[in-house]
């Protein structure tokens, strides 16, 4: 297609919008309600531009082009256009600031009172400095107003965490409503009212906490102006940099860009491209920069002295954990965390193996969910899978009902497949905002569920229609064992005959669940059905891990326990013990001498005779393996707090402390070189990384695979037995959400 | 006195039951239809009546029917527009209120022709009396074979669903409609993609006004050279004039399209009260321009109208006489389209409120020199500017009535 914008021809293909075309010609329009992720809207009438042969202007942000097509987007016409409409919405806006003739002597005077109510001008607006509407006034050139501004004077409404809204800055561009409804599927936030009178508001005018908020932060991200803004950042100043990381605070392993003042983080904001594409969810958005500065970090080794943890040196507790644990060579536990990067975990595995000689390495959290349910599983099960994928499937199995705060991304994907007409089938016995978008619910928890796998997987494999590819390994034998069960009850059939007529029309079919569905006595058993339905129906099998790196974990903990590691039955009770993972229920029970490699106070910590105070995931570099199984490289966008150091690093000290340095562990290029060394899977996956493709890392799939033999499947279970099932809050043993909002609520006091 | 077609035996006891109206030729058309013509054929005779649309825009109905694609599997929608919110305009709620059937056979012709299997009429939130009378209609016609399913033994099912609106001018707007039948916020979307292509539920969907499809059923009983004989060659057709203010009769006349618009007020409306004399005339609704008592010797349909420099609309006629101060009306017009704008667009939202905070303050007294030149500007800086044509709407009787009537305003 060939196109005429201001006199220079642009060849195009495909259906770009005029505005399209235009930035790639390097032609600036105007614009305020566009925003590149969002449907065009096309209210906010500043991108009008003239088209030959057309007796109105149209808007270019949603204006397909056009065959020789002809535009002009800056005739004197189109000008005083853009002029009259600026002149409208800043009516509506304070705008004492953007005309001001003493605009730039004052902002050299007065620059940064933002501790005012309600903002008159851009000076005293959080958004100075970054607001759309300002550039706009700029482009535009508008000299003067011809109409009174009118405060909407309903103040700043400031009821909810984390989120300010201020009407009285609000453009009503509808950015926010659209990217709360096409994109996170929330539907929160929308138009109230109508006429002069329109705000962007809730349901019945309630707080964003009553009415499903997820306080994802996407519609502070998109405001063009400063009614939508990060509370904790009005008051604070422009940042100068923004340095990008990969959040930690669970398995989707977002980009996130960390902003800047003098070193110390202002705020945090999503960014573009895989795996999250400029989304983030409450914790990555909102917690991280009190995360890094919080009071109960440790900043100091620290050693018990008399019963009492003093804060002591380096060398000094270094010298005390060496003494400790050489008294206990071989007798020593060591737990890890699925948080930490590869090389962290490396380090690790290689101090307790090679070192210590350890009687035990494990992670703390639950890794079930990539073993099929057997913690010693040397396969791991984990077909390839992106987000993308799982925004194509047309129907979705949800063992998860936290999800969108479990594994917030792919929430983001399930909600745009849902917006397309995707199919959701809910299981859980709780209450959670994903009821709402259920077509099907079945309450069940992660004990009962099990029954209705089996049920679902005894009618569609007893139709075994058209879905028939060879006959996978261990087809017939699983429909005998599944024959053998008792029927089907008459209200469980009317259930079951829904979901396989949802499944027969709609493929492909996503099974995603969390370590919480699969862990505990009945996980095997619930792991291997699903394994079992999502291989029959060819659908995607979805573990979601819970932690930065649980997919990288479990790797190289299969790599670490591999073959040579020494173990004895007399050795099952350890007497020392470094503690490098969050034990939330860590009780001391006969251990000697315990090491924590901490950052936070709690309880574990409490118990420990050394602890080191350990760097978190924004002020270090490292690989992480997201849940997708996509490898992806942080940098350290801050510089650790104290005197933190890397567990890579802390790992090489006590071996040199223990008196046998591990050379391959002294630098992180060696640590690097020594893992992929050793760790086939990640050494073909970085491989890829060099060839600029996704990089992931794939388990076992369902082709190699076949079925597999489902474990247990006449035990009944009793659901008041079931173990204390952790909040995946508590689970990253940072401080939840909620303590930070304390904080919060205080400092505003 | 010409020949009437859709009031011919409108009952003022109340709406004619399926069976006074059945013995009185009703569903004839619709038999006709069913049993004797293809779908093609139906929407062949529509075409050749050149039916245009009665709810404003006067767009041939047979021809945004054709936009429709044929060959698609997705379900086909239609959705009847009897949301009559444009002030001065009352005709689809007599045909509602008097022959509920009358609407239910256009129904089912215009389902026949496109092929549409499931129909909406959206009724105007307040007409809740009538929104119950034509649901009753409804059944009554489902128990009689004439809706549901194999309507007249024909194998054509189509289903009927009333829906009220909630009291918004702006769901008149077809997309706004839709939005709001879809259980969102009434707000107008982005054109194209048209209705036609992707509507009500993402699918094909015909939109049409209430008495345009009671015009159906004698198209095709009496055929389009009847129906284009009763009008004019390229408008046929009679057309319901609801007339209101000054005159001795107010009320709804179905008169041949082409009607002079003298001839409405004066002969069949019964003119003006004694002693009064005429000062102006909104012809089609309160969006049209307002015509001087000079100008009204135009005949009544679109292409006479628009080349006065007004619009037929929905041929709601306002008549105003000498008693009626003229900043009355700028205040009432200005009022409503202020309360009305949906607020999604730039121009309208702000322009409008702006419009009606200096007429406000023009008429309490505080009255400044430019104001008037204020207000056109601020309607020219709507005009053509805004999202759906509600900025048009509100912007040229303000610019009709400055340019008319500045001296009084001034004044």
């Amino acid at each position: 297609m060939r196109i005429t914008i201001d006199g220079r021809v642009l060849e195009t293909s495909g259906a770009p919008t005029i505005l399209d075309a235009a930035r790639r010609l390097g032609i600036s329009i105007p614009t305020l309600c566009e925003h590149r992720r969002l449907v065009p809207y096309a209210a906010c009438r500043i991108c009008l531009v003239e088209i030959a042969g057309r007796k109105l202007p149209a808007p270019a942000c949603a204006t397909p082009v056009e065959e020789g097509m002809e535009v002009i987007t800056n005739s004197p016409k189109i000008q005083a256009l853009r002029r009259e409409v600026l002149d409208l919405i800043l009516s509506e806006h304070p705008s004492a600031c953007l005309i001001c003739l003493e605009k730039e002597n004052c902002e050299e005077a007065k620059s940064m009172i933002r501790k005012t109510g309600e903002p008159t001008g851009c000076i005293l607006c959080p958004a100075d400095g970054r607001c759309d509407l300002q550039k706009v006034v700029t482009e535009v050139g508008l000299k003067g107003l011809s109409h009174p501004m009118t405060y909407r004077g309903s103040g700043v409404r400031r009821d909810d965490p984390f989120i300010d809204r201020d009407d009285g800055l609000c453009i009503l561009c509808g950015r926010c409503v659209r990217v709360c409804h096409e994109i996170r599927g929330a539907d929160a936030i929308a138009f109230v009212a109508r006429g002069s009178r329109v705000t962007v508001g809730t349901s019945m005018g309630k707080r964003l906490l009553d009415v499903g908020c997820l306080f994802c932060g996407a519609c502070v991200d998109v405001c063009p102006t400063g009614a939508l803004t990060e509370r904790a950042v009005r008051y604070a100043s422009k940042f100068e940099e923004q340095r990008s990381f990969i959040c930690g605070l669970c398995g989707q392993g977002c980009r996130l860009g960390l902003r800047l003042r003098g070193g110390r983080p202002v705020d945090v904001r999503p960014e573009d491209g895989s795996p999250n594409d400029g989304q983030a969810c409450v914790k990555g958005r909102f917690v991280i920069g009190d995360l890094l500065g919080h009071p109960k970090r440790f900043v100091r080794p620290m050693v018990r002295r008399a019963g009492v943890l003093v804060e002591t040196s380096w060398e000094d507790a270094l010298a005390a954990a060496g003494r400790g644990l050489a008294e206990h060579k071989g007798k020593t536990a060591v737990v890890c965390s699925a948080r930490d990067s590869c090389e962290d975990l490396w380090a690790l595995g290689r101090l307790s193996r090679d070192v210590l000689h350890a009687s035990s390495v494990r992670l703390a959290e639950d890794s079930a969910a990539y073993l099929l349910g057997c913690p010693d599983g040397a396969e791991i099960y984990a077909p390839p899978m992106t987000v993308d994928e799982l925004s194509q499937a047309r129907i979705f199995f949800i063992f998860e009902e936290s999800l969108h705060l479990t594994a917030p991304i792919f929430g983001v994907a399930v909600n745009q497949a849902l917006l397309k007409g995707a199919k959701l089938v809910l299981v859980g016995d709780g209450e959670y905002c994903l009821d709402r978008y259920a077509a099907v619910r079945v309450k069940a928890g992660p004990a009962e569920a099990g029954g209705f796998l089996t049920s679902l997987l005894r009618v569609l494999i007893n139709k075994n229609n058209s879905h028939d590819r060879g006959r996978p390994a261990g087809f017939e034998s699983l429909r005998q064992v599944l024959r053998t069960l008792p029927p089907d009850s008459p209200t469980a059939s009317v259930k079951l005959d829904r979901i396989v007529g949802f499944l027969e029309k709609r493929r492909p079919a996503a099974f995603i669940f969390g370590p919480r569905f699969v862990a505990g006595p009945w996980g095997h058993r619930n792991a291997a059905l699903l394994w079992n339905l999502a291989g029959h129906t060819g659908g995607l099998y979805v573990p979601v891990g819970w932690e930065a790196n649980a997919r990288g974990a479990v790797e190289i903990m299969a790599e670490i326990n591999r073959g040579a590691f020494p173990r004895s039955a007399e050795l099952n009770k350890p007497r020392a013990l470094i503690l490098a993972g969050p034990d939330a229920a860590f009780k001391r029970a006969g251990e000697e001498f315990v090491v924590a490699l901490d950052a936070f106070h709690g309880d574990a910590a409490a118990q420990a005779d050394v602890v080191l105070p350990r760097t978190v995931f924004a002020e270090q570099e490292g690989m992480f393996v997201n849940a997708e199984g996509r490898l992806q490289f942080s940098s350290a966008a801050v510089t650790p707090a104290g005197e933190a150091r890397l567990i890579r690093s802390i790992a090489a000290d006590l071996a040199r402390a223990l008196g046998a340095g591990v050379p391959a562990l002294e630098t992180r290029d060696a640590a690097f070189k020594d893992l992929i060394g050793a760790v086939p899977s990640l050494a073909e996956a970085i491989r890829i990384v060099r060839g600029n493709r996704p990089a992931l890392i794939a388990g076992k799939g369902f082709a190699a695979k076949g079925f597999v033999d489902i474990p247990d499947l006449d035990m009944t279970f009793d659901p008041a037995a079931a173990f204390p099932l952790r909040d995946p809050d508590d689970y990253l043993n940072f401080p939840t959400a909620l303590e930070i909002k304390s904080l919060r609520t205080a400092r505003r006091r | 006195m010409a020949e009437k077609y859709l009031t011919r035996s409108f009952d003022p006891a109340g709406p004619r039951s399926f069976k006074t109206y059945a013995d009185t030729g009703g569903y004839s058309g619709a038999r006709k239809a069913l049993a004797e013509m293809t779908p093609a054929m139906v929407m062949g005779e529509v075409k050749a009546a050149h039916l245009r649309g009665r709810g404003g825009a006067g767009f041939p109905a047979g021809l945004k029917w054709g936009f429709i694609p044929q060959a698609s599997p997705a379900p086909k929608y239609l959705c009847v527009n009897a949301d009559e919110g444009e002030p001065g305009t009352f005709k689809d709620r007599y045909i509602l209120a008097h022959d509920p059937h009358l609407l239910l056979e256009g129904v089912v012709i215009v389902s026949y022709a496109v092929g549409i299997h499931k129909a909406y009429v959206y009724v105007r939130g307040e007409y809740e009396e009538l929104a119950r009378r034509l649901e009753e209609a409804i059944s009554e016609a489902v128990s009689q074979g004439a809706l549901g399913e194999n309507i007249f033994g024909s194998g054509f099912s189509l289903n009927v669903l009333v829906h009220r609106g909630a009291g918004a001018y702006i769901c008149g707007e077809e997309t706004a409609l839709l939005e709001s039948l879809e259980g969102y916020r009434g707000q107008p979307r982005l054109k194209p993609p048209f209705p036609a292509s992707v509507g009500l539920f993402g699918n094909s969907t015909v939109i049409n006004n209430v008495e345009t499809l009671a015009n159906l059923p004698g198209i095709i009983l009496h055929g389009a050279d009847w129906f284009l004989g009763l009008g004019k060659p390229k408008d046929g057709g009679t057309r319901l004039y609801s007339v209101s203010g000054s005159v001795v009769k107010p009320g709804v006349y179905e008169l041949p399209t082409g009607t002079s618009l003298r001839e409405i007020i004066f002969t069949h409306a019964g003119g003006l009260a004694p002693g009064r004399t005429l000062k102006a005339v909104i012809p089609g609704g309160l969006s049209s321009a307002i015509l001087l008592p000079g100008e009204i010797d135009v005949a009544m349909d679109c292409d006479s109208l628009a080349a006065a420099g007004s619009m037929i609309g929905s041929a709601g006629i306002i008549v105003i006489d000498d008693g009626v101060s003229m900043k009355t009306v700028l205040d009432r017009v200005t009022k409503f389209y202020a309360h009305e704008s949906c607020g999604q667009c730039t121009p309208c939202r702000v322009g409008t409120s702006w419009i009606r905070r200096i007429v406000r303050r023009m008429n309490g007294g505080g009255r400044r020199a430019d104001d008037l030149d204020r207000i056109a500007r601020l309607a020219e800086a709507m005009k053509g500017r805004t999202f759906c044509p509600f900025g048009d709407a509100a912007a040229l009787p303000v610019l009709a009535l400055i340019g008319k009537f500045r001296t009084e305003l001034e004044g």
